[in-house]
């Protein structure tokens, strides 16, 4: 892992290249900012906030890069080959090359990048490096419909390195892994120890309707205490601007909040499933980014459970 | 021969889709009055999120009196979802669906002279709902829950039922058609109020909502449904408390 890795050739590079001057999504991006320095040795990529369109080329998921002695250390891929292609030339070009990459969650938008980066390690947690595997024919069938032609040619790579909790060193850089959970089954959470830097990965939502389809909602609550304890200096969320005033542990919290007590009390008023797509959210929550698509897709995905607190069984 | 404009608009698909000329015939028994009308809605999600569920409303409540409505999917490999007579309760149901394909669904409602009235929408979706095997078989203990229902009354008379089902298509290997075929609402006393005839094509656990008299939920309603394996499956909905 420590290991400094081969810089790609020119060709490659160039190749990389040529294929991105037609690539929408970075086409849009404001000159060559694709990284967004945030912190002493801490760089960000700010993905849309929207769900997969053709447009943004399903970039919609932030990247994080660490600079260490060993090269980058990149969290989260983006959605496609040409995403995980456009980091890697970002990082052979300013970091000398690539120390390894780590996964917060399973989930595409971001680890569908991991196939350019596949010659160093790729870490996750083994539950994260399971449910990718598991779900890897389905969610390539949903980026390719959803975003199509910036799909092209993604074949992801899968996670080829376990990790747990605890202290990590790369390339001197010192991280604290958090393994937590409740967005999905496994969320893996990073700080930063030098920096105070949390990267959080889907367990912070910023100016971003959060996604609940694996969701555990007391355990993401709960998750939530724990990652306001730490005080982090800055927070780095999975969709969404760097936050340095908490402000993503306290809207996530209070959306979940409010997406409980919805479908809790339309389950309760009688409402069919269509009926409570069909409820607005109120303006605060109805003009978050990808909103109100995502709320109509969080009541497909979880309504059923609110109707059997709402039904009695019958005997 | 001289075309009247009006019934030829009338006549003029929405969806300008091709299966509809065939299903007519096959799933309404090709009535010579029918026409297209915007009275009869479906409320719809553009698109399925997920094809194994898709959340849909009929509302044909603005025709007045209705006698049987029925749900059509133009492309898909079970056209013909359900039949619903909705005797005393209101000519309106929330349901949800499988679907195979983007398609239009359909929603021809009978009045009580015997006119057709079709409404519907298109559904996009990725599709595959009705080949891909059910949730339930998953777990190896799937009958033990199978039949269970839960349910319950609002003194406005919405009704909502779900009854645990594999509702399975045949399609999905190892698993052969297995799936709810009728369904009854009674009084309390036994008097008919509302029936549907069930195809494959609905959901899986079938979520439904039904508007009925207050007074009836009030008193509360009997449940008698059957699956095409003969399990039969009864229960009393208590009435709603005001």
């Amino acid at each position: 892992m420590t290991d400094k890795t081969t810089p790609i050739s020119r060709r490659t590079a160039l190749a990389g290249a040529a294929g991105l001057a037609s690539m929408p999504a970075v086409a849009k991006l404001p000159g060559n900012a694709f990284l967004e320095r945030v912190a002493d040795g801490v760089w960000m990529h700010t993905g849309a906030t929207e769900g997969f369109s053709t447009e943004n080329g399903g970039d919609i998921a932030n990247i994080a890069v660490l600079e260490t002695e060993a090269g980058a250390l990149v969290i989260d891929t983006g959605s496609s080959r040409l995403l995980g292609e456009r980091i890697r030339l970002e990082i052979e070009q300013r970091f000398g090359g690539l120390a390894a990459t780590i996964l917060t969650h399973h989930h595409p938008d971001h680890t569908f990048g991991t196939q350019a980066l596949a010659d160093q390690p790729i870490m996750a947690l083994p539950e994260t490096a399971a449910r990718a595997e598991a779900n890897l024919i389905d969610y390539s069938d949903l980026l390719y419909r959803e975003v199509g032609l910036p799909m092209r040619g993604t074949s992801p790579a899968l996670p080829s390195a376990s990790v747990g909790g605890g202290a990590m060193t790369i390339g001197g850089r010192r991280l604290e892994l958090l393994p937590l959970g409740g967005h999905t089954e496994a969320d893996l959470a990073l700080l930063d120890v030098t920096t105070g830097t949390l990267i959080a990965g889907d367990l912070l939502f910023l100016g971003r309707a959060p996604t609940v389809p694996d969701a555990d909602l007391a355990r993401w609550h709960a998750t939530l205490d724990t990652l306001e304890a730490l005080g982090a200096a800055a927070a780095i969320p999975g969709h969404g601007p760097l936050d340095r005033t908490g402000a993503a542990i306290l809207q996530t919290r209070a959306y979940l909040e409010w997406l409980a007590a919805q479908l809790t009390s339309a389950a309760g008023r009688g409402l069919s499933m269509i009926e409570a797509m069909g409820e607005t959210p109120p303006a605060s929550w109805a003009s978050l980014g990808a909103n109100p698509e995502e709320f109509r897709r969080s009541v497909v995905q979880s309504y059923a459970a609110y109707e059997t607190e709402a039904l009695p069984l019958l005997r | 021969m001289a075309a009247d404009p009006t019934l030829s608009a009338r006549h003029t698909d929405p969806f300008d889709s091709g299966m509809w000329d065939l299903h007519r015939e096959e799933h309404l028994g090709d009535p010579a009055e029918w026409h297209f009308d915007p009275a009869v809605r479906l409320v719809a999600p553009g698109e399925a999120d997920d094809a194994r569920h898709l959340p849909l409303m009929l509302d044909a409540s603005s025709l007045g009196a209705v006698s049987l409505i029925v749900v059509t999917a133009d492309y898909s490999p079970f056209p013909w979802v359900m039949s619903f007579r909705p005797g005393l309760a209101a000519p309106r149901l929330g349901f949800g669906m499988k679907i195979e394909a983007a398609t239009a669904v359909r929603v021809s409602a009978e009045d009580e002279a015997g006119t057709w009235h079709i409404g519907g929408a298109f559904i996009d979706a990725a599709g595959g709902g009705c080949g891909v095997p059910a949730k339930a078989h998953e777990r190896a203990d799937w009958q033990a829950t199978l039949g269970q229902t839960r349910a319950r009354l609002w003194p406005d008379g919405r009704l909502r039922l779900r009854i645990t089902h594999p509702m399975d298509t045949g399609l999905a290997d190892g698993a052969p058609e297995f799936f709810l075929t009728e369904l009854q609402l009674l009084t309390r006393d036994g008097e008919s109020l509302a029936s549907l005839e069930i195809g494959v094509p609905l959901e899986e656990n079938p979520s439904l909502a039904f508007d009925l008299p207050p007074a009836v939920a009030q008193a509360g309603v009997r449940v008698q449904a059957r699956d095409n394996m003969g399990l039969l499956i009864e229960h009393l909905v208590p009435g709603a408390s005001i």
